[in-house]
């Protein structure tokens, strides 16, 4: 049972970017330790997100607490506590990941040299690049370089773990393997988890938010989001020629044709299947949703 | 779309692109900002040779336009870079790569879009100078500084400089970008191209080595150029156009058909696989595996070690900056970089000293780390703009900055890290030289290796000032986002940096930011002049340094999107923390130094700019040139206490005899010294003192008193401060040099003081010439006073903390006949002693083996001056006198030698024949100024300078032969045309010109070709005639006229002249040909008079034969040498000479 103020907690947090773009609008969240995942589409804020989270930039306004502390005022007691992986990091020439890895050790106060030879090492080991620990960083494959940057933001054992899109690109090997070691640290720890792959927010986190152009459209665990879809998911295949309708939630392309689901509070005609609704589902009604709010707003 | 098409629309969007880019927004406002400083510069314009030219004179615009490549490479490194590096930064070169176009194509239209741009942004420079009549309208330069457009200069220089330049260069840049696939391979290209550029004008033409060969290595042209410029006439610079010479030439087409080439098969080879893969350096296989055993060990503990509670920011700081100065050595950049400096090093030290062209010199300490560091300050300071550039954007990386912001470390850790490590690095830099120097006297004189002596240089003078650089390119990243703007920037710093220090635009010390501190340090006096001035000048540049980091961790970027209020306020918000406390920790520091140092350089050094020196001697010229009056002295008594410890002198100077025709005896007083008291007759007397001239009344005794006055002045000098350009003191407890010019005032009125250069007279509001005053009212030529019965004594106290029985004296008194000029001088220590002959000689234990060889010189030199002129003056001792204290001379018995005169050459060689002209014609000087009780009066400078500087080569002539003659007659003529290529104020005439550059090198040479008209014996007859005339009160120009007559007279008085006259085979016969000019209005005219050459065989008999008018042909029948039979200087002796048949010239 978590204690009172124990994790991250977002209020009412806001940013407009130079030339008029809203990035975030109110957006609230209650993040308890465990594993929480961030979905949205593309452009949906969620990097603004995080790096907002991460103190890498400002907000308009809004307050974010991690474990009862205002982090605004105090950036320094969450960047004691944060580990940070970007969506994409580049290489690092001429260094080594032992030596990358002890520098980001030391900027993240492990200023002890014994014991940070012993962080480095034990990172290494737990994302399985102790082998290749004195090859030059510059060498790495894509997912060689995730697990490495997993470990850059593991180092100085951090409360808050911040990790965006952080399997992207990597094979499923590499993938269920960086699931795992997420899985792991998110056992004692806040593991903020921003991807557009829902695969990994199901598989992964007991909650989640849906965010959709910098608003936080849906809030909840994957099954209880899914329960309210319970019963108004309708699918049915249709065949290729034949036009697709308007009112689709998503479409899923298939070896005949397309795989085309709606929600509806009864069947639409014979031809369409009560389908169970699985998170992707939820994300995309959960967009559709926001959308048409935003339309019955505007209107 | 056609391939032609193609390359055009490529062409055409690479140009854009570029424009669009930050670089141009700097680069092209820098540049015109540059060229206007240089414009409204009148020192820097005259370093240039621009003086009696428009400021906007074409000789400028090619310098302008080739010099900048310098550190324009860079830009272009960068701009042809991007050809390659866009579309991967935009992670698009896939996508480009996978278009079906030609790559060969497609590379090519980028290149020559980079071109164009490349070639646009020199036009900036242009700019500025389009702006000089504008400048000259609203008066803030003199309108006779404004000449007509340079339309052609700068349309020449584009095409043959720019242009080709960049096409050339540019090849490279695009080649090594296809290479590398970064703009590290272009950056790279350009640090090498910049330093052959520095082995080409430093090593290779700074020491007389080759001016082709300097042409060749030059990629920019610019040393062909400065050949051609530096022999150009003010007139001629006025309508320069720069000739293609051959070399020029060749160099045009070396860099620029080459490298097209190698673009051709660059571009002909490339596949789409070498751009598209990623860079996978080989990983060390050896360290790899070792490593990776390493790592199969079980770690210590797999337990994480938990959260960092207490961390330590001080010590992370440290790792931070042992990490990065790691990385910087890890790579091959570095290192290479460091090897590279030490061969340039060791290769530049033996051409540049070794074999110097008035050499060779021994590398000794003192000598060669001085010349070491010139010719290595430039390519040093660009490096560590260029490496600390690198170390500042390490992070620069995707992802990588943004990770290091969310770690808790301080924004002051990363800063503070990596600025100790780019300092630790710029030491690094600074200290590289010291190796080259080890090696060069370890293989060239092992007998004075040592190493300790030569690393204070390298750490005391070189290393805060690269300090200084550091901080600013650091700063310069942290102010600057966009990492290409921050490069540009960083190296146009480092360039005005170099400029700065080249041409020293500013004087004042502390203001000299980048620039090594100034010191001379000699074997005598060591570092102990020297210790508190340079600790307390480093302090200053440390604390500006600090300043400069402080700046920079408030200005450093932590997170993204930040806009420039956001960062404002985050750079207020760090005030109160670390980098607050070091800014104002640097600036109490700078401010404390600061406060030393003007004390110390401007209110006991005396320090001042060039311009309040002009306004200073302008002011005495208005007040005390008028009341110049006749006078003179029958002798006297000097007695000098000197006190080492405390740098204080008082000189109790009685003169008998003191007459003036106005009552009044001027005097200069010597720098420091106060008139404590001052009698005339046992009464005291009224002194005026201004402007380090005094006026004392002397009453009726000085007009009209048979025996004249006695006088008595009491005087205190104080040799404080610090000199602001390193001139050693003749006054510290580690030694005392005392020559009576440093104690006594000069009487009479000093000519020197007159303002020459017509603008500043003008300004100044001066008549357009000084009046004329007597001859006799002014100061003597050597010495201070003009010649009667002189006694003087010097008394030195004992210092403290020198054991009495172990301090040194030279002799300490001595009686004068003639102008009172004296020498003394003091050692705590007793240096190394010699007597031969008679001669005692004081040296330091460095010089030991060079003795003999000076010994030989002294009497063989006086021998031959007393063969000459029938007499000669007796030295009774020869002094090692301090590095650059004053010139070779005798001070009574005394002949001060300083170092870099008497004691750095070698015991053979050029450099040997020049001491012996040196010290011959300072035996000459000193004789002549004696027989002639000399006055600094017109045309004084042609007896003193001119007939001694002739007895000088001719001596060299007899003493070792006629090709070291020739070898002298060659350097000396070459001197000459580069004076009168720097001349900072008009050369009129010999008899007006004052002690000015040229004159030091023209009146040897036009005294030497009219000797030779006259003969030696008829010469020397004519020139006792002379001293005797003005000896008894005559004026030199009439007493001259009246030995040689009016024509030759005015010959040698008159404006400068100048022959080529030479001998070349033709057929059975040897044609003889000549050509005169004279100098007139800034330039040499043409004179179509009929030339006559004196042609002297070289049999021993010393025959003499006038040939003319030419062309003329004589008989090949035995070796001989011409020279024009009229005062002139030969402008190329080389070809002079009749090697005999078959031998040619």
């Amino acid at each position: 049972m978590p204690k009172k103020n124990e994790g991250l907690e977002v209020t009412g947090l806001n940013k407009t970017y130079p030339g008029g773009i809203r990035a975030l609008e109110d957006v609230d969240l209650t993040v308890e330790p465990g594993l929480y995942g961030l979905l949205g589409p593309n452009g949906a804020g969620k990097s603004t997100l995080m790096r907002t989270l991460a103190t890498l930039q400002a907000p308009d306004s809004g307050t974010i607490l991690l474990d009862g502390v205002d982090v605004l005022a105090d950036p320094d007691y969450l960047r004691r506590r944060l580990g940070y992986l970007p969506q994409q990091i580049g290489t690092y020439p001429t260094v080594t990941g032992r030596q990358l890895l002890d520098r980001f050790a030391n900027l993240k106060g492990r200023t002890n040299a014994a014991e940070r030879r012993r962080e480095v090492a034990g990172l290494l080991e737990q994302v399985n690049l102790s082998q290749d620990a004195d090859r030059a960083v510059a060498t790495y494959s894509g997912g060689m370089l995730r697990r490495f940057g997993i470990a850059i933001a593991l180092a100085g054992d951090p409360r808050l773990l911040i990790v965006d899109e952080p399997t992207s690109g990597l094979d499923p090997a590499e993938r269920s393997r960086f699931h795992r070691v997420l899985a792991d640290i998110a056992a004692d720890n806040v593991v903020l988890l921003s991807t557009h792959i829902v695969d990994d927010v199901e598989s992964l986190c007991e909650r989640l938010s849906i965010l959709d152009q910098g608003r936080i459209v849906a809030e909840g665990t994957p099954a209880s989001l899914a329960a309210e879809l319970e019963g108004r998911l309708w699918s049915r295949k249709v065949p290729r020629g034949e036009p697709l309708p308007e009112d689709a939630l998503h479409v899923s392309a298939k070896p005949t044709g397309s795989l085309v689901v709606v929600e509806a509070s009864s069947r639409p005609d014979d031809r369409w299947e009560p389908q169970a609704a699985r998170l992707e589902d939820v994300y995309h009604a959960a967009i559709a949703h926001g959308s048409g709010r935003r339309e019955a707003r505007v209107a | 779309m056609n391939t032609l098409r193609f390359v055009a629309a490529q062409a055409w969007q690479e140009f854009r692109a570029g424009c669009r880019g930050p670089l141009l927004a700097i680069v092209f406002p820098g540049l015109i900002g540059y060229a206007l400083i240089v414009i409204l510069n009148a020192d820097y314009m005259r370093e240039m040779g621009a003086t009696e030219v428009p400021r906007n004179s074409p000789h400028v615009i090619y310098l302008m336009m080739a010099g900048q490549a310098v550190w324009i490479f860079f830009v272009w490194a960068w701009l042809f870079g991007l050809n390659v590096v866009r579309d991967r930064n935009a992670s698009l070169h896939e996508v480009v790569l996978s278009t079906p176009v030609s790559l060969p194509a497609l590379l090519f239209g980028r290149y020559l879009g980079a071109l164009a741009l490349s070639t646009l942004l020199p036009v900036a420079t242009a700019i500025g100078f389009w702006l000089v009549p504008a400048l000259g309208a609203l008066g803030i330069i003199p309108p006779d500084a404004v000449g007509p457009h340079p339309w052609f200069a700068m349309a020449h220089s584009l095409l043959l400089f720019t242009l080709p330049t960049a096409a050339g260069v540019g090849a490279l840049f695009l080649c090594a970008a296809i290479w590398t696939r970064s703009i590290a391979g272009p950056f790279a290209v350009a640090a090498m191209l910049m330093l052959v550029w520095m082995v080409a004008m430093v090593v290779v033409r700074g020491g007389d080595a080759s001016p082709a060969v300097a042409t060749l290595l030059d990629a920019s042209g610019f040393a062909e150029i400065e050949e051609q410029t530096n022999l150009m006439t003010p007139r001629e610079k006025a309508v320069a156009v720069i000739e293609l010479t051959p070399p020029l030439l060749v160099n045009r087409l070396i860099w620029t058909l080459p490298p097209l080439l190698l673009l051709a098969v660059v571009l002909r080879r490339v596949n789409r696989e070498r751009l598209a893969l990623e860079k996978a350096p080989a990983t060390r296989r050896r360290r790899s595996q070792a490593s990776g055993a390493r790592a199969k060990a079980p770690p210590e503990s797999t337990l994480p070690p938990g959260p960092a509670a207490t961390p330590s920011w001080l010590r992370a700081t440290w790792t931070e900056a042992a990490w990065h100065l790691k990385l910087s050595f890890r790579g091959w950049g570095t290192p290479l970089a460091l090897a590279m400096m030490v061969a340039t090093g060791v290769g530049g030290a033996f051409v540049h000293v070794v074999l110097h062209a008035d050499g060779p010199l021994q590398p000794r300490s003192g000598l060669v780390e001085r010349m070491t560091i010139e010719y290595f300050y430039l390519v040093v300071v660009f490096m560590v703009a260029a490496f600390v550039g690198v170390m500042a954007r390490r992070d620069d990386r995707t992802g990588w900055n943004e990770i290091s912001d969310a770690t808790p470390a301080p924004v002051g850790t990363r800063v503070v890290g990596r600025a100790l490590a780019s300092l630790c690095l710029t030491v690094a830099f600074a200290l590289t030289p010291l190796v080259a120097v080890w090696i060069v006297t370890g293989l060239a004189l092992p007998g004075a290796f040592s190493l300790a002596n030569p690393a204070p240089f390298f750490a005391l003078l070189l290393a805060p000032a690269l300090l200084e650089v550091a901080a600013v390119v650091l700063l310069a990243h942290a102010l600057i986002r966009h990492p290409g703007a921050a490069h540009a920037v960083s190296v146009i710093c480092a360039f005005i940096i170099v400029v700065n220090h080249e041409l020293a635009v500013t004087t004042y010390p502390p203001a000299e930011f980048g620039v090594p501190a100034h010191a001379t340090v000699s074997e005598f006096a060591g570092w102990g002049p020297w210790i508190n001035h340079l600790l307390t000048a480093d302090l200053f540049k440390l604390a500006i340094v600090a300043v400069l980091v402080a700046v920079a961790w408030l200005a450093w970027p932590r997170g993204t999107a930040l806009t420039v209020p956001m960062r404002w306020r985050t750079a207020l918000g760090r005030v109160p923390g670390g980098a607050g406390v070091l800014a104002a920790a640097g600036v109490v520091l700078a401010f404390g130094t600061h406060v030393v140092l003007y004390e110390q350089f401007v209110t006991l050094g005396g320090y001042q700019s060039e311009a309040s020196e002009v306004a200073e001697d302008a002011a005495w010229e208005k007040r005390w040139w008028a009341s110049a009056t006749p006078f003179s002295t029958a002798g006297g008594e000097a007695v000098i206490d000197v006190d080492p410890a405390g740098r204080t002198a008082t000189a109790r100077w009685h003169l008998d005899g003191v007459r003036s025709a106005s009552g009044l005896l001027h005097g200069a007083l010597p720098d420091g010294a106060e008139i404590q008291y001052a009698s005339v007759g046992g009464e005291q007397a009224a002194v005026t003192v201004a402007l380090d001239q005094f006026a004392l009344e002397l009453g009726d005794c000085g007009r009209t008193g048979e025996e004249g006055c006695t006088v008595k002045l009491d005087l205190t000098v104080r040799d404080e401060g610090w000199a602001d350009h390193g001139e050693s003191r003749w006054l510290h407890e580690s030694g005392v040099w005392l020559r009576a010019a440093d104690v006594l005032p000069a009487l009479g009125h000093d000519p020197d003081r007159l303002v020459r250069a017509p603008h500043d007279r003008e300004l100044h509001g001066l008549p357009d010439d000084p009046a004329a005053v007597d001859a006799h009212a002014l100061s003597p030529a050597m010495g201070v006073a003009p010649a009667g019965e002189w006694s003087w004594t010097v008394r030195f106290a004992s210092t403290d903390d020198a054991d009495p029985s172990r301090q040194a004296r030279t002799a300490t008194a001595g009686q004068v006949s003639g102008p009172l000029d004296f020498a003394a001088a003091w050692w705590p220590r007793k240096p190394m002693e010699a007597n031969v002959k008679g001669v005692t000689v004081y040296h330091g234990s460095m010089r030991s083996n060079d003795v003999e060889v000076v010994l030989n010189d002294v009497t063989g030199m006086r021998s031959c001056v007393a063969g000459l002129l029938g007499r000669a003056p007796a030295v009774g001792a020869v002094l090692q006198a301090p590095r650059e204290l004053g010139a070779t001379a005798l001070h009574g018995d005394l002949l001060w030698l300083p170092e870099h005169e008497g004691w750095d050459v070698a015991a053979d060689g050029f450099g040997h024949r020049r001491r012996r002209a040196t010290l011959a014609a300072a035996l000459a000087a000193r004789q002549l100024a004696d027989d002639a009780g000399l006055r600094r009066e017109p045309g004084e400078d042609w007896l003193r300078v001119g007939v001694s500087g002739w007895i000088g080569m001719e001596c060299v002539r007899r003493a070792d032969g006629r090709d070291a003659w020739l070898a002298l007659h060659a350097r000396v003529s070459g001197q000459v045309i580069e004076a009168f290529g720097a001349l900072d104020a008009p050369a009129i005439s010999v008899e007006a010109a004052g002690d000015v550059p040229w004159i030091r090198h023209y009146t040897p040479l036009a005294t030497a070709a009219w000797v030779e008209s006259i003969g030696p014996a008829e010469a020397v007859a004519a020139i006792d005639e002379v001293i005797a005339a003005v000896r008894a009160g005559g004026a030199l120009p009439e007493a001259l006229a009246a030995a040689i007559g009016e024509d030759d007279a005015r010959a040698l008085l008159g404006p400068p002249a100048s022959s080529d006259v030479l001998v070349a085979e033709s057929g059975r016969t040897v044609e003889i040909a000549g050509q005169r000019w004279l100098w007139r209005d800034g330039g040499w005219e043409p004179l179509t008079v009929p030339i006559h050459v004196t042609q002297r065989y070289e049999d021993g008999s010393d025959e003499r034969h006038r040939i003319g008018p030419v062309p003329a042909t004589t008989e090949p029948d035995a070796p001989f040498t011409i020279i024009d039979a009229w005062p002139s200087f030969e402008r190329s002796p080389s070809d002079n000479v009749w090697r005999g048949e078959g031998g040619g010239e």
